[in-house]
């Protein structure tokens, strides 16, 4: 029984969470502006019309631009196994959250790479910025799992997302909670870092680096970002979520998810994006709390 | 002599006599215009009577005295070539491209003679900063969004924008031609697209031109229902505009909001003419159709209870921190490059410009009724935004007034044919800005030419000049604040 | 039933409806990964936390990572095998670089490798000391303008000098 739920959902986190979550999100921000906005399936229904069309390919590119979206979902999926979800990962060991945040930035990495490629200035402005506000993000993401690890005893995500209590820990949780909201608003291209509805390429982020892909690489490329945004916020839905039994625990991840889905609308929908240049001032801010968090830990 | 020797002096929507106006040789006419400009004036038109390939024509110039609510004419003998006005009166640099191109006359000392519209596509040239380290942004023709198309060069290192260079004419439609020879039965019509979402202003011109050479004359209530047209034409544009502030920086409540708002004057529009662009609600002498009393009395409750909403969601918007920081200091014309561009409406009006056709030159019920003008000084976005929404509350406070006590009379009335040899200037003060139609007739009582000069015709320039040293992120910010017409400006 | 076998009848009914009712053996190759992934953990699935390090003839942990670390190349080239094979009706075909609408690129438009890391100079730009020569374009209309810039290497033209003078 454990076991076919922990087998069940996978493929229900992994193919459905990350569409019905995109979707929430719309519909969220579309009932505040007074609006019905798109089903929620929206996503998924777009990303399954993508795998059935074909492909043009600029005569610029070569095979570094075909791998680009095919690695950089591989490499989601494969963090997946490492994240815990409804009860514990598929892979556990020490150290696995490095691997778990280098995993992901494997995946920017060759999406970056296939933006260069095409030798345009709009994909090059948007790698540019968006590994510029990733090597910010990523100090504010290793501080937090510092103070994670150091209360939990090890590197290990399992571990360092289980639910403790306890006053003593709950404004170390506080702090890490806020931080990972904002480096999850800053990885997946959201209001006020970027505005994933926007049409207008040169101020986008993620969007713009991906203008050249099309067709099934389309849709790897919107589903792997839907993956990871589901992983993250799953990470901090556990951290709040007490210790559960499995059936339980799915349930509760995925109300869970929802619940960050409406979160996530309702910050977008509550404030302008951020001029461009102020982006590192808000990761430094998410770093100064991250670090503040640490030293709450080790005190 | 002075220079206003050197100039016949007309009212804004006055004709006269051909002859009157005073025919100098090129050195004076060129001194003559400097020393105008100096004085203050400001260079409405500057064209050349002749087409490329026919005989050789001459120049004409009409400036604005803003202050004394005069319009002077002067012309200059027929040249090929002559000392150009650019290094010393920038305000003059498209009118001189734009005569290069159309008759031959060549100004000599141009600083950037392209051609304007009709770009060879394979003799482009763009400005080019040297540096290895320097890469080009090419945006356009075709847009992401569906918008007009036009070309943006940009220069950058990183993201900073050094230059930016704008190249438009794609939509290049020959109107100053199909206009030469009418008025027939088309050249309203012809005169209305010049710029859809401008139909009333470029139309009032139009009439107001037929109108002072015809020698016709309006009843009070065709005048009143003309500003009402043309204040709801503004109201409906100036709150799209800020929907589309609000969408390009991401704050998605508003967007909704002003845009549902913007389909409100629309429709009031379309109740008044059956076109929600007000296409064929004006015609020489009047206007087409009348408001009855019950539509003004709709009318009139749409826009106090619009009135409400507006200021609701304006303080929203204007009060939310994020969007302040947006749109503060970003894109800013300071006044020095207004003055010397001769940028005109909204966007002089925010960098502290005082500037509004309604005010200098009234016309139409603006003679009797004033809208107190919006100026302020900061001429960044946040600026020419505030200008919009303070605009559009003195337009429906104006509105609600008018809409209650509209003057009895006919809305329509005969309009003669053209006298002949005669030459009409009009002014209106359209939602970008001032609008500019002159005309001259033949001795046949028909238009021997016919120029149009749309407001975005003057502050295209200035969109180029606000990018200099500023973000490409900015960008697309800074140029839906000054919301331009791509084919206002290729005509 | 054993759960390895559940799942693969689970996963192959899956499989089929979705191949029936989508008509698109993409998708049903996708789930299919997901359901071989989710297989495939079913039987590496270790118990958090307690790894032994001293490892015996077969380590479990050495197993799981060299698991995970095939799994990014095996999923990479199963995702490839099926974008490489289209539904009969698609094509796949070679343009020009979208641009924003601009179609005639240059060698001038590609991003510089000193443009490219203009964010990050310029959060860390006190620690850098990069050096610009700019002459930025004058007047409305300019003639010319020129950019260039250099970073001093921090420890061969910055720290070295500092650290052994006269070098």
């Amino acid at each position: 029984m454990e076991t076919i739920t922990l087998v069940l959902s996978y493929p229900i986190i992994l193919l459905l969470a990350p569409p019905v979550m995109l979707g929430l999100i719309t519909k969220t921000k579309a009932l505040v502006a007074g609006r019905k906005g798109p089903p929620v399936l929206q996503p998924l229904y777009d990303t399954i019309k993508l795998l059935g069309k074909g492909a043009v390919y600029s005569s610029t590119t070569t095979w570094m631009f075909k791998l680009g979206p095919v690695v950089s979902l591989a490499a989601v999926f494969c963090a997946s196994a490492l994240a815990p979800l409804a009860g514990a990962p598929l892979i556990s060991f020490n150290g696995d959250a490095i691997l778990f945040a280098y995993l992901f930035a494997l995946g920017r990495f060759v999406t970056v790479m296939a933006a260069l490629d095409t030798g345009s200035s709009f994909e090059g402005m948007g790698a540019s910025r968006e590994v510029a506000f990733s090597s910010l993000a990523e100090p504010a993401l290793i501080l937090t799992f510092a103070s994670l690890a150091y209360r939990s005893g090890g590197l290990c995500l399992a571990q360092m997302f289980a639910p403790h209590s306890g006053p003593s820990a709950a404004a170390g949780t506080i702090l890490v909670l806020g931080t990972l909201f904002v480096v999850l608003l800053a990885e997946n291209s959201r209001i006020p870092v970027d505005d994933p509805n926007t049409h207008l390429e040169l101020t986008m982020i993620h969007e713009v680096m991906v203008l050249d892909h099309g067709g099934p690489d389309l849709a790897f490329i919107l589903h792997g970002a839907g993956i990871k945004l589901v992983l993250m916020s799953a990470l901090l839905v556990r951290l709040v979520l007490p210790e559960m039994p499995p059936a339980a625990a799915l349930g509760s991840l995925l109300f869970g998810l929802g619940c960050v889905a409406v979160a996530i609308g309702l910050v977008e929908s509550s404030m302008a994006r951020v001029r461009m240049v102020r982006v590192p001032q808000l990761l430094v801010a998410a770093i100064c709390a991250a670090t503040f968090g640490l030293m709450l830990t080790l005190r | 002599m002075s220079p206003a020797s050197r100039f016949a002096s007309v009212g804004n929507g006055e004709a006269v006599d051909y002859s009157r106006v005073p025919v100098v040789p090129i050195e004076d006419f060129r001194s003559a215009i400097l020393r105008m400009a100096a004085a203050g004036r400001r260079l409405c038109a500057l064209l050349s009577t002749g087409v490329a390939g026919g005989p050789p024509a001459g120049l004409l110039a009409v400036l604005a005295d803003d202050a004394g609510g005069r319009l002077y004419l002067a012309a200059s003998e027929p040249v090929t070539s002559y000392k150009a006005l650019t290094p010393e009166l920038p305000q003059a640099h498209l009118f001189e491209r734009e005569i290069f191109e159309s008759s031959g006359i060549t100004p000599e000392g141009h600083p950037w003679p392209k051609p304007v519209r009709l770009v060879p596509a394979d003799k482009v040239t763009f400005f080019q900063e040297t540096g290895e380290e320097i890469h080009e942004v090419a945006v356009g023709p075709i847009h992401a969004g569906i918008i007009e198309p036009g070309h943006f060069r940009f220069q950058c290192h990183g993201e900073t924008v050094h230059h930016l260079e704008i190249q438009l004419g794609y939509q290049h439609r020959g109107v100053e031609r199909l206009l030469r020879g009418g008025p027939d039965s088309r050249s309203l019509s012809i005169a209305e697209t010049i710029c859809g979402d401008t139909a009333i202003a470029h139309g009032w011109a139009y009439c107001a031109i037929n109108e002072a050479l015809g020698g016709a004359s309006l009843s009070l209530r065709a005048e009143a229902l003309r500003a009402v047209a043309l204040e709801l034409e503004r109201l409906a544009n100036h709150i799209g505009d800020l929907g589309a502030i609000s969408n390009d920086i991401g704050y998605l409540p508003a967007m909704s909001y002003f845009g549902r708002m913007r389909g409100d004057y629309l429709n009031l529009l379309m109740l008044a003419s059956g076109n929600r662009f007000g296409k064929g609600l004006l015609r020489p002498g009047g206007l087409a159709f009348d408001l009855s009393e019950e539509m003004c009395a709709s009318m009139a409750g749409t826009v106090r209870l619009g009135l409400k909403h507006l200021e609701q969601v304006a303080g929203m918007f204007f009060g939310e921190p994020s969007v302040i920081s947006r749109l503060e200091e970003t894109g800013v014309i300071s006044r020095k490059v207004c003055d010397d561009l001769g940028l005109v409406g909204v966007c002089a009006r925010a960098a502290g410009a005082d500037r509004d056709v309604r005010q200098d030159h009234p016309f139409g019920f603006y003679r009797f009724r004033h809208i107190p003008s919006t100026i302020l000084d900061t001429g960044d976005v946040f600026s020419r935004a505030m200008v919009r929404f303070l605009e559009a509350q003195r337009s429906m406070e104006f509105l609600s007034a008018l809409l209650g006590h509209l003057p009895a009379g006919s809305a329509s009335g005969p309009c003669g044919a053209p006298a002949a040899n005669h030459i009409a200037v009009a002014l209106i003060e359209g939602w970008r800005g001032e609008v500019c139609h002159v005309a001259k007739t033949g001795a046949g009582r028909k238009f021997e030419w016919y120029k149009v000069v749309d407001p975005s015709f003057h502050n295209w320039m200035g969109l180029a000049m606000t990018m200099r040293g500023g973000e490409i992120s900015d960008f697309p910010l800074c140029n839906k604040s000054f919301n331009l017409s791509y084919c206002g400006h290729d005509l | 039933m054993t759960p390895l076998a559940a799942c693969v009848l689970i996963l192959a009914a899956a499989a089929v409806l979705s191949g029936g009712l989508l008509r698109r053996s993409r998708a049903a190759g996708l789930i299919v990964i997901a359901g071989l992934a989710a297989a495939a953990g079913d039987i590496v699935r270790l118990p958090p936390g307690d790894i032994a390090v001293n490892v015996p003839v077969w380590s479990p942990l050495l197993t799981a990572i060299g698991l995970l670390g095939a799994g990014v190349p095996i999923l990479s080239a199963l995702l490839w095998a099926f974008r490489l094979a289209p539904p009969a009706r698609t094509k796949t075909g070679r343009g020009l670089a979208l641009g924003c609408g601009f179609a005639a690129s240059s060698a001038r438009m590609q991003y510089t490798g000193s443009s490219y890391p203009v964010p990050v100079i310029r959060v860390f730009s006190v620690l850098l000391g990069t050096n610009e020569e700019f002459r930025p374009p004058k007047g409305y209309w300019p003639a010319k303008a020129f950019f260039g810039s250099f970073t001093p290497d921090p420890a061969l033209e910055r720290g070295l000098p500092v650290l052994v003078p006269g070098i």
